[in-house]
């Protein structure tokens, strides 16, 4: 049963179109995942679904309450975890819980006992009194996460959760979301980490410039590769000269600039290996590391738009 | 019910700010300290007064003793010396008790300085007033006004309500906007428009957060004012309450309108204080609104302190009642409401 619908679901701004057209259905329980990169409009839908910015066309349903006519019955069912930590810093980790809490009109004991829950949940209940001006920007961002869930909502959205988190504090925080979800919490996940998505996601609709351009699950978009295979090399400097001598050798079906370096698409890494050592080699440039990976859900992205996440 | 929540952390955060709470209460008390202190020629709060009494009559010599449990009177034997010290600024006013005011063939006198403004009006009613309860009506007493210059007047009923509504304005004022503008910027405003909580819960929050505190500054600055300064106040403590109320909502009105438009805290705290100086100066919280030039009085009325202070002063000062003190509250409260509406109006219940 779906509990997230979007019905042509578009916003413009300035003339341009942030989401365009999206018509997409999350059922109940699932962890469902925007991937995109900066700008593609993921920030975007969440406002909207969350009942602060205002559609331009096409509406939504979550929950069965339509978020243009029926904004504060959809509040009340969900949860929104923004990108920056919007907790108050002169309150205690505990205090903040209870006053979301209460706005969101969860009282008295049953309140405390979801707050205690929470702050072990999020790792920070050691630190439930101290005020939050003292906390890490990893515990405030945890505190966040427990704060959108301080109603037992529904439905909740988690903005870019884990931006800007070192990789121990995103395991961290993707263990706790995950728990989150085996609580029966539909969740609706937005991040341009391939592999959070990967991870976390039952299914993930991949977004460029507003538009969804491929939806499944994350093992199928990747099976979409085919049978291309991906080596991964690692340089501090890539000519462009190197480019266009790597399209050129057979078997090489398309060349990536990625941060690291690049990445080659080929039915059969073994057999172009050696000749795309000696083509990097014959520019002059030297060779940090290379490796053969499976197709990724970035691989995925690259593949339909050209670029990659975080172009 | 959501109001009080909101209300509720808005207090938490006020009490932990010890910078803020250093300007809401103790600055002002050192401003009411400083100014009462530099402006006053005594200690004592009872009016001086001069007297010259001619006639030694039973009727006179207790007319008199009961005026000095009102007034502290040095009594002077020569009209003369007595209206020249009047007309030095030097004593606001003289009683002359004539020969033959015992027998009832002679009014009293009271020859007062009309360039005392508060004092002198104060004196001629307790005058005019204890002598109509000495004689009920057809009081046997006059009084005439010199034009002399005044020297000194009651500091703690100037400065106590004086810098008592400017603080009350400024902390209500800066308080409301700065919070409001500091929310919009660090995340928090968005978090509370992500509850189902509407704009009047919100607004009425922050309503109920600077009213308390206002209180709080209305019960510390008077109740220093009347322990520490020994300020008299003639009139009813309720009146002082209601009139305190309605300067409190104009101030927090005010800060919420600034809200909407100030894009920072410091921009909000400027926009605060570029009202309420030039409306402390003009509107005589600072200095009696009596020493300021005749048009320059004219263009205070256009000011809501003006009439804030006289409604306060006709209370503390004057005695005088609820009906008496309608047409300042009335000119006050309109203020208070429109800036309370206009920025409810304004305030925008989005990111």
């Amino acid at each position: 049963m779906s509990i997230v619908e979007t019905r042509s679901l578009s916003k413009m701004f300035d003339g341009r179109k942030a989401v365009n057209n999206m018509n997409l259905t999350i059922e109940e329980g699932e962890l469902f995942g925007l991937l995109g990169p900066n700008g593609a409009g993921k920030s975007t839908t969440v406002a909207m679904l969350s009942t602060i910015l205002p559609p331009t066309e096409g509406t939504a349903i979550v929950g069965g309450y339509d978020i243009k006519k029926q904004p504060k019955e959809v509040r009340q069912i969900i949860g929104v975890v923004t990108q920056e930590a919007g907790v108050y810093d002169d309150l205690t980790a505990a205090e903040n819980l209870a006053y979301f809490g209460k706005l969101q009109g969860v009282e008295g004991k049953k309140l405390r006992k979801w707050i205690d829950e929470l702050l072990v949940m999020v790792q920070i209940k050691d630190r439930a009194n101290d005020r939050v001006k003292t906390f890490s920007g990893g515990m405030k961002r945890r505190l966040n996460l427990a704060v959108g869930l301080v109603h037992m909502p529904k439905v909740l959205f988690l903005d870019e959760p884990t931006t800007g988190f070192d990789p121990q504090a995103r395991l961290a925080v993707w263990e706790i979301i995950k728990r989150f979800q085996s609580k029966g919490v539909t969740i609706l996940l937005t991040t341009h980490y391939m592999d959070e998505a990967d991870y976390l996601c039952d299914r993930v609709a991949v977004m460029d410039n507003g538009k969804i351009i491929a939806l499944d699950k994350p093992d199928a978009l990747k099976h979409s590769m085919g049978k291309l295979e991906t080596i991964e090399l690692k340089a501090v400097k890539v000519p462009r000269k190197l480019m266009v001598e790597l399209k050129k050798l057979r078997g090489v079906k398309k060349v990536v600039r990625s941060p690291e370096g690049l990445r080659l698409f080929t039915p059969s890494a073994d057999s172009v290996l050696s000749q795309v050592v000696r083509a990097v080699t014959d520019v002059g440039v030297s060779i940090d590391s290379l490796h053969i990976a499976q197709p990724t859900l970035e691989d995925v992205f690259i593949k339909l738009t050209g670029k990659t996440l975080r172009d | 019910m959501k109001s009080l929540t909101i209300a509720d952390k808005n207090l938490r955060l006020f009490f932990r700010d010890r910078m803020g709470l250093f300007w809401t209460f103790a600055f002002p008390l050192l401003l009411i300290m400083v100014f009462s202190l530099a402006f006053s020629g005594r200690g004592s709060v009872r009016i001086n007064i001069l007297a010259v009494q001619q006639d030694n009559g039973q009727l006179a010599n207790t007319y008199i003793s009961v005026l000095e449990n009102v007034f502290n009177i040095e009594k002077l034997e020569n009209v003369a010396e007595a209206e020249a010290r009047v007309l030095d600024g030097k004593d606001v006013g003289v009683l002359i008790v004539p020969s033959g005011f015992s027998a009832g063939a002679e009014n009293a006198r009271f020859i007062y300085d009309e360039t005392r403004g508060e004092l002198a009006t104060t004196a001629v009613q307790i005058v005019e007033g204890v002598t109509q309860q000495f004689f009920g009506m057809g009081a046997p007493i006059t009084t005439e006004s010199v034009r002399g210059g005044y020297k000194e007047w009651n500091a703690a009923q100037q400065y106590v309500p004086g810098m008592g509504i400017m603080m009350i304005l400024m902390v209500g004022g800066i308080g409301a906007s700065t919070r409001i503008v500091l929310e919009r910027k660090t995340g928090t405003f968005k978090r509370n428009l992500l509850t189902p909580i509407s704009k009047p819960s919100f607004l009425g929050g922050e309503l109920l957060s600077g009213f308390a505190i206002g209180c709080m500054q209305t019960m510390v600055f008077f109740g220093v004012g009347i322990l520490v300064f020994g300020m008299p106040v003639a009139g009813s403590y309720l009146l002082l309450a209601l009139i305190s109320a309605i300067v409190i909502v104009f101030g927090v009105g005010l800060g919420l309108l600034i809200s909407t438009f100030a894009r920072s805290p410091d921009a909000a705290s400027g926009a605060v204080q570029a009202f309420t100086f030039p409306a402390a100066a003009l509107g005589g919280l600072w200095f009696p609104i009596e020493i300021m030039p005749g048009f320059m009085q004219s263009v205070a009325r256009i000011f809501p302190t003006t009439h804030a202070m006289n409604a306060f002063q006709d209370v503390i000062v004057r005695g005088k009642g609820l009906l008496d003190i309608v047409p300042s509250l009335a000119v006050l409260a309109g203020f208070a409401l429109f800036f309370l509406i206009l920025g409810f109006l304004l305030f925008k219940w989005k990111e």
